[in-house]
């Protein structure tokens, strides 16, 4: 475990993300070539032409739909617009760079700072940003078996948004919670179809260590090209093990892009990197700075109504729950999430629903959340395997809610099982002989009474049974008895 | 009809639209002149061997636009793209590449029904001042063979006053169109940065590169302006408006007796300029205060250093337009199995030592512990320059100089000393760095070895006041009146 290295080493690790992500546009950043999705499969070097191929003579021309989707995000996190950005050539050299420089911004990017709230081991955590800015991807290279090289442009130019975090995390899993939350966001938002999967949003963590307790940040190396949650967090680990044991045998670390060896489990150095200015960076001559007029910023706010708009009728049109309850849910970041990771569970979309638009929202009135929605996908779970019934499930998750604990924990606590593992007539049997004189009132007419041996029961079957049948069950056993 | 070739364009344009000439006829005598004589001068990179001319088959133009130029023969420098035509920006690194797509303005003309006879030469990538640094070889001055006919537009230059085009397009980075304009005596025009669409032009430092016009005067310039400066979404930089009819506008009248032309007192230093060249360029202040004009004198205190920032600048922006060039889409390329060995031989063979030289330049002015000390200060030195200026013309409405400091150098005369070289485009480079636009007009000859050399006056105006500008242009050839005669053997050869 992670953890333990932290503790017994007495080193600690820091951690800052930088993701690219996508934008969703119907052309590539800087010409007016169709901006595939690369998980779409394609003709290679379909959608090119001499812009995107950085053909001589030609100039590229910013693409005003990513810039609002951009500002989109950068509205929703907080985030300190520059009036005034500016676009930058990075220079390097490499055949998925078709011109020899990528159009990024260094200086003065689109918007600065913003933080991103995200929930993690019960608790809630906010991630500091530092910059969020406009690019475009690369060309995508494959090496082929006999050695040689091909390349696809289709890829070449997509827009991108790169959304660089403060080094604020200490833990792999930390990592995985900010960069889930952030991937939501970009959804809700449609800025991005952020599928890590495809390959439409990339993370590069970068990482250093230091002794525990001191604030001083050292040399820090980049990880690139990780493709799941899972390869980042074992990746974060296996370099961190690494700068750790290169510190403790007294060497020093170097700054390095390091990738992830997943059959060996190690980090392995791509190249060594002077400092950032190898790329030396300098003002794009071929585009004016870019200048956030009130209207961009009033389209981009109004996407953000938008987005969530959209998100509410695909929700009642396609996951058919009701408007109401798609209202309440899209406009609510909490109860969106819960929504989202539970249906994405595999359960039913309108049980979904019924939950975060009830228990949910009666239980965030009365405390803060500190519970991660994989507990009520749990609880869910157990709800459908006939391992809790209905109120049990509600008091296992209001449990949950309120004292932090885990499913499994409450649910062991509480020694529930489910109602069919419950011998309801056989409890019922037990109350009948154990309350005669309520008995003979019931059946002497007072019905009523027969409330106070369902209490019974449920007190029995620690709230296993379902009040409405055992009331039936009760009545039809005094009847024939 | 081939003695009509030395008139201007919009005197040919008076003749097809009068009936008296058929401009296909005036197209192939054109062609045929132009090809005839270019062994002599270099001038052409590639000719566009296309018998049926696609232009001629495209609607007429629209008749409620001002005067275009139109059904005319031009050139254009080998560094403007051309659809299906090579394009090799003087470098062999481009040898057989063959576009794509048409350059804006090359796509307006041809619009305009005009026949692109052929691409000119130039110094490679447009870096250079003599027409010496091409991987097509060296461009000779039409008014005496020794000597360089200036740079880098060397070829377009040479079109126009060999009269084997009308008007030649050119571009203008650091004084390649009003330098080699003035070496070869003919007017050469560099409007304010963004009036003509950079797109299609082959970058060497976006910045200062703007397209610019070769022609025999200036209504020409005027003509052609009418055609080429137009809006256009795929070049952010470009401020065009479309809305100028700049060939009426060239004719109004300029009353000398209100204008205030502003001279700039260290680049009338003898120290600095030539004697043939100072001779004549006080001889054309004579010629406006004898008309009325004030001369207005003014200090320049950057002109010792804009030169070293302008340098710094291009080389910078080269370093990075030029990483394009890798062997890998276009171009000539190399069966190194390995990357790093294909780029290195690519760009090895592929470029001359000049563009290499700006290359290294460029890299090293941007690295890390060397931006601050060198492209930062240049930028820095830009804006001051740019601020100068703008001082200046809040006192003059024009500003006149010498458009080079000195008379064409002769061949390889300065092919060892690059500094020297650089020194040629001390009276030119300050307009690029400000953004604003110039103008060569020619004022006489000078003698140099017993060479007769043309000599040329540059005008300056405030960024954006171009139709001011012609109009002086304008003016000015009329005050002196100017009227181009090429060298004897041209028209030896013409009569012929």
């Amino acid at each position: 475990m992670f953890m333990a290295i932290d503790v017994t080493t007495g080193w600690e690790t820091v951690i800052g993300l930088e993701v690219h992500a996508q934008i969703t546009t119907d052309t590539k950043m800087y010409c007016s070539c169709p901006s595939v999705n690369s998980t779409e499969l394609t003709e290679a070097n379909r959608y090119v032409c001499p812009v995107c191929l950085g053909h001589p003579g030609t100039l590229p021309r910013p693409n005003r739909q990513a810039v609002v989707r951009a500002l989109t995000l950068a509205l929703k996190l907080g985030s300190q617009i520059n009036e005034r950005s500016v676009f930058a050539r990075k220079n390097y050299f490499y055949p998925d760079l078709p011109k020899g420089y990528q159009i990024s911004q260094y200086d003065l990017p689109l918007a600065e700072g913003g933080e991103l709230p995200y929930w993690h081991n019960n608790a809630k955590h906010t991630a500091r940003l530092v910059r969020i800015h406009l690019e475009e991807d690369t060309a995508r290279l494959f090496h082929l078996d006999d050695g040689t090289a091909v390349l696809d442009y289709n890829r070449g130019g997509v827009p991108l948004i790169e959304i660089v975090s403060q080094p604020d995390f200490h833990d792999p899993a930390e990592c995985v919670a900010y960069l889930d939350e952030l991937r939501g966001l970009l959804q809700r938002l449609r800025v991005s179809e952020a599928a890590m999967e495809s390959g439409n949003m990339r993370c590069e963590p970068n990482i250093s260590v230091r002794p525990r307790g001191s604030t001083e940040l050292r040399t820090k190396t980049e990880i690139k090209n990780l493709n799941s949650f899972a390869t980042l967090r074992r990746a974060v680990e296996a370099e961190a093990q690494r700068q750790i044991e290169l510190y403790e045998s007294g060497q020093t670390v170097h700054q390095a892009t390091m990738r992830y060896d997943e059959a060996r489990g190690i980090t392995v150095p791509m190249r060594v990197k002077e400092t950032a200015d190898d790329y030396r960076y300098f003002d794009d001559p071929d585009i004016p700075p870019l200048v956030i007029t009130k209207r961009l910023l009033d389209s981009a706010g109004e996407d953000v109504r938008a987005s969530i708009f959209e998100l509410r009728q695909m929700m009642a049109e396609e996951d058919g729950i009701s408007h109401e309850m798609a209202a309440t849910i899209a406009d609510d970041r909490i109860l969106h999430r819960f929504y989202r990771l539970c249906c994405k569970d595999g359960h039913d979309n309108r049980e979904v629903a019924k939950w975060v638009t009830g228990e949910l929202v009666r239980l965030l009135r009365e405390k803060p959340l500190r519970t991660e929605p994989g507990e009520l996908s749990k609880v869910l779970g157990k709800l459908k395997s006939n391992e809790l019934t209905l109120p049990q499930a509600r008091d296992v998750f209001e449990t949950i809610y309120l004292t932090g604990k885990t499913c499994e924990a409450v649910v062991q606590e509480k020694q529930y099982s489910g109602a069919d593992a419950i011998p309801l007539e056989q409890v019922c049997r037990e109350v009948i002989a154990a309350n005669p004189q309520i008995v003979a009132d019931i059946q002497a007419g007072k019905t009523n009474a027969v409330q106070v041996l369902v209490g019974a029961v449920m007190k029995k079957t620690r709230g296993g049974a379902d009040p409405q049948s055992t009331r039936q069950l009760l009545l039809r056993l005094l009847n024939a008895g | 009809m081939r003695e009509l070739l030395v008139k201007p364009g919009h005197e040919l344009l008076d003749l097809i639209e009068q009936g008296e000439i058929d401009h296909a006829e005036l197209q192939e005598a054109q062609y045929q002149f132009a090809r005839g004589i270019d062994e002599r001068v270099n001038a052409f990179i590639s000719w566009d061997e296309e018998v049926e001319h696609q232009e001629w088959r495209l609607p007429m133009v629209d008749q409620d636009l001002p005067r275009q130029f139109h059904r005319l023969p031009y050139a254009a420098k080998d560094i403007f793209t051309t659809k299906g035509l090579q394009t090799t920006a003087g470098s062999r690194i481009l040898k057989g590449y063959v576009p794509p797509y048409d350059a804006s303005c090359v796509s307006h003309l041809r619009h305009a029904k005009n026949h692109l006879m052929g691409k000119t030469n130039l110094d490679e990538f447009a870096m250079g001042s003599s027409g010496e640094m091409s991987a097509y070889g060296v461009t000779r001055n039409p008014w005496d063979f020794d000597y360089v006919p200036g740079g880098s537009s060397s070829g377009s230059a040479v079109a126009v006053a060999a009269c084997q085009s009308v008007m030649a397009l050119g571009t203008d980075t650091g004084g390649s169109v009003r330098q080699p304009a003035s070496f070869c005596g003919i007017v050469g025009y560099r409007p304010t940065y963004g009036m003509i669409s950079r797109y299609g032009l082959i970058a060497y430092s976006s910045s200062c590169d703007q397209a610019g016009i070769f022609a025999r005067d200036t209504l020409d310039v005027a003509l052609t302006m009418n055609t080429v400066s137009k809006p256009d979404e795929r070049d952010s930089t470009c401020q065009a408006t479309g809305d100028i009819d700049f060939y009426t506008d060239t004719q109004r009248d300029v009353h000398w007796n209100k204008l205030r032309v502003g001279v700039i007192k260290p680049l009338m230093d003898s120290a600095r300029i030539d004697a043939p060249v100072l001779t004549n360029f006080q001889a054309s202040l004579k010629a406006m205060t004898d008309a009325g004009a004030e001369i207005v004198e003014l200090d320049f205190p950057l002109v010792d250093y804009y030169l070293a920032a302008y340098y710094i600048i291009v080389c910078a922006e080269c370093s990075s337009n030029l990483a394009r060039y890798d062997g890998i889409r276009y171009g000539i390329v190399s069966d190194d199995e390995d990357l790093l060995a294909r780029y290195r031989s690519v760009r090895s063979r592929g470029f001359g030592a000049e563009v290499k030289r700006r290359i290294l330049l460029g890299t090293y002015v941007l690295s890390a512990g060397y931006y601050d000390a060198y492209y930062d200060r240049a930028r820095q030195l830009r804006r001051d320059v740019r601020e100068q200026l703008e001082a200046m013309f809040t006192k003059v409405d024009v500003l006149a100089t010498p458009t080079s400091p000195v008379l064409p150098f002769k061949i390889g005369e300065h092919i060892q000393d690059p500094v020297q070289m650089y020194l040629s485009d001390l009276c030119t480079v300050f307009i690029n760095l400000a953004g604003t636009g110039g103008i060569n007009i020619p004022n006489g000859f000078g003698e140099r070895d017993g060479a007769k050399l043309p000599t040329g006056i540059q005008f300056v105006c405030a960024p954006f006041r171009d139709n001011l500008l012609l109009r002086i242009g304008h003016q000015f050839e009329q005050l002196t009146g100017w009227k181009y005669q090429p060298p004897q053997w041209v028209l030896d050869e013409l009569n012929a």
